[in-house]
């Protein structure tokens, strides 16, 4: 089996409600694929099932090829997985608590030294090996959680929202450790609400919403899907109705919107020559000060596909 | 990187999961508590006597007995402390949310966390009754050999109750509703249905709080029977004492029944 992670009709119910309905999805090895939808999508019950939180109803689920349903203990002893917010034992260090960790998973004594050193400071927490976690802020705990996920150095992590109630520093700070774990031979499966965060990452992106997968794709072949690029123009001159309905005239623009008095937001479509040309023509009418994409072309299509699935 | 060869065998993380969650019960506030409980209730039986100007009993057994009268109590409070939010705190806490995705069974999980609590409780009694048995050897010139037998039914009853307390705990969701449970059944239910059982000539024998007086039976020589006394001419009060088979049976009965339930409702608990 080729594939790190195969999901096959994976179904959760409560009772009436269908939280995850016959989903189906593979993740390559070697991939980092962001995991996308709006609360109540199905989400984290997926990566509940994924990770023996949750006992799924019906449908399988294999981690390296071993039923994450019928054998948790088997799959999971290659993967690291942080689900939500973890909390620790409050009375134990960050050395103890991945030191019982890693013996739970067979790493031996020299290497769990070794190891822990190397996870605590990848995290920026190895000042803090010998403090209780009762005394940690939010974000620190989700470091450890994040050293614990590295500890054994598992083939494939799943991180279930990793900088969700995060500060903006300890977001840039786990983001920069992904952007690490990007470049090692390893599967990241993340679910994010962060678009953001998911384009600047992952290389392609499954989004579900209502239980259903709604898209499986990679980043750029979404870029390439989306028909107009929306370009934000920033000019000197002020910018009025013949400047307007003249801009709106080129074949490569589907609209134009004045957001104030000197900027407009331009639906583009076309090559770089034409983007080139576009540009020239707005600088010789208004003088450009600046020319840049506006917005997110994942959250476009995310909004269009969830809009529609409602 | 560690693969499926290298995950520990179910046995050896139950090792694992006792080793480290004894640790952390000795780190702990709850441990810290029962020790001063222990000590709070050595002193006071030590000291007041003396200052109310009563004679420790010369024969150790007695001697003995009025401290092992406690140990009820102790082992309730014990169960209470490490085992009643053991399980539903995983949940109640969220540390279940590191835990188990990790490669471990439930279960075995679970037997760890239950064989931690006895070794801790263990642990509160033998220092109970060692400074006991100090005291006893100290004041009476001697120690009643039966002290190994009452610690013995002391440890079947902290067997018993801590599978009671694992049992609510898997089945309630916080650790204050497994808490209240526990002391709920312990102290109310089986005392009032004892003693409503006894009222009506019914040996209860099956009730665990019944079974427990087996912790300080077993101090006298020889064991004592279940008697009869007569109030008048058309009353009577039978006092049941369990025997020691009965006691042990009973106990492990109570253990296995509750820890099977336990494991059972632990494994299909959810996040």
């Amino acid at each position: 089996m080729t594939q790190a992670i195969q999901i096959e009709g994976l179904t959760k119910t409560y009772g009436d409600f269908i939280a995850v309905d016959s989903l189906s999805l593979n993740i390559s090895r070697n991939s980092f694929v962001g995991f996308l939808g709006p609360n109540g999508a199905g989400k984290s019950t997926t990566i509940k099932m994924l990770t023996n939180l949750t006992v799924a109803t019906s449908g399988k689920a294999f981690l390296n090829g071993i039923d994450v349903v019928k054998d948790p203990k088997t799959a999971l002893s290659e993967v690291g997985a942080v689900v939500e917010t973890p909390e620790f034992y409050p009375y134990l260090t960050p050395d103890k608590s991945l030191e019982y960790i890693a013996k739970l998973r067979g790493m031996k004594k020299d290497d769990i030294v070794v190891r822990t050193k190397e996870v605590l400071d990848l995290v920026k927490m190895s000042h803090e090996h010998d403090m209780k976690i009762g005394k940690f802020s939010k974000g620190m705990k989700q470091r450890v959680a994040i050293a614990q996920a590295l500890m054994f150095d598992p083939s494939i992590i799943i991180l279930d929202e990793p900088t969700s109630g995060l500060d903006p520093r300890g977001m840039v700070e786990v983001r920069e450790i992904l952007l690490d774990l990007k470049k090692r031979d390893l599967t990241i499966f993340m679910s994010s609400h962060l678009l953001n965060e998911v384009q600047g990452l992952c290389d392609s992106v499954a989004m579900m919403n209502h239980g259903k997968l709604l898209l499986n794709k990679s980043i750029d072949d979404l870029k390439k899907e989306l028909e107009y690029t929306r370009i934000q123009v920033d000019t000197i001159k002020h910018i009025d109705e013949a400047a307007r309905s003249h801009l709106s005239e080129n074949p490569c623009v589907g609209g134009v919107e004045v957001s104030a008095a000197n900027q407009i937001i331009i639906e583009f479509k076309g090559g770089p020559e034409d983007r080139n040309d576009l540009l020239r023509r707005i600088d010789s009418e208004l003088k450009v000060t600046s020319f840049f994409e506006h917005g997110n072309p994942l959250e476009e299509m995310y909004m269009g596909l969830i809009k529609e699935s409602r | 990187m560690t693969t499926r060869e290298d995950t520990p065998s179910d046995i050896q993380q139950v090792c694992i999961v006792t080793r480290y969650e004894i640790e952390k019960h000795m780190q702990s506030r709850a441990f810290i508590g029962i020790m001063a409980l222990v000590s709070l209730i050595l002193v006071l039986l030590t000291v007041i006597r003396p200052i109310l100007g009563l004679d420790f009993s010369s024969d150790s057994a007695s001697f003995v007995s009025d401290y092992v009268s406690w140990v009820e109590i102790l082992v309730l409070i014990g169960a209470v402390a490490f085992a009643s939010g053991a399980l539903s705190s995983e949940f109640e806490k969220r540390t279940g949310l590191l835990m188990f995705p990790q490669p471990i069974k439930r279960e075995t999980y679970l037997i760890g966390k239950y064989l931690s609590a006895l070794v801790v409780i263990g642990a509160a009694l033998g220092v109970y009754y060692i400074v006991v048995a100090v005291l006893s050897l100290a004041i009476t010139g001697g120690v009643p050999a039966t002290i190994i037998l009452s610690f013995g039914f002391a440890m079947l009853y902290t067997i018993a109750a801590c599978a009671v307390a694992f049992l609510f705990s898997s089945i309630l969701k916080t650790n204050t509703a497994s808490i209240v449970a526990m002391v709920l059944v312990f102290m109310m239910v089986f005392s009032i249905v004892g003693a409503l059982l006894s009222m009506s000539n019914v040996d209860p024998f099956f009730m665990p709080s019944n079974a427990a007086g087996a912790i300080s039976y077993s101090l006298e020589d020889p064991y004592p029977v279940t008697s009869t006394t007569q109030m008048g001419q058309n009353m009577s009060t039978t006092n049941y004492v369990p025997s020691e088979l009965g006691a042990t049976l009973v106990l492990l009965g109570w253990a296995i029944g509750s820890l099977v339930v336990a494991v059972v409702a632990f494994k299909r608990r959810q996040f």
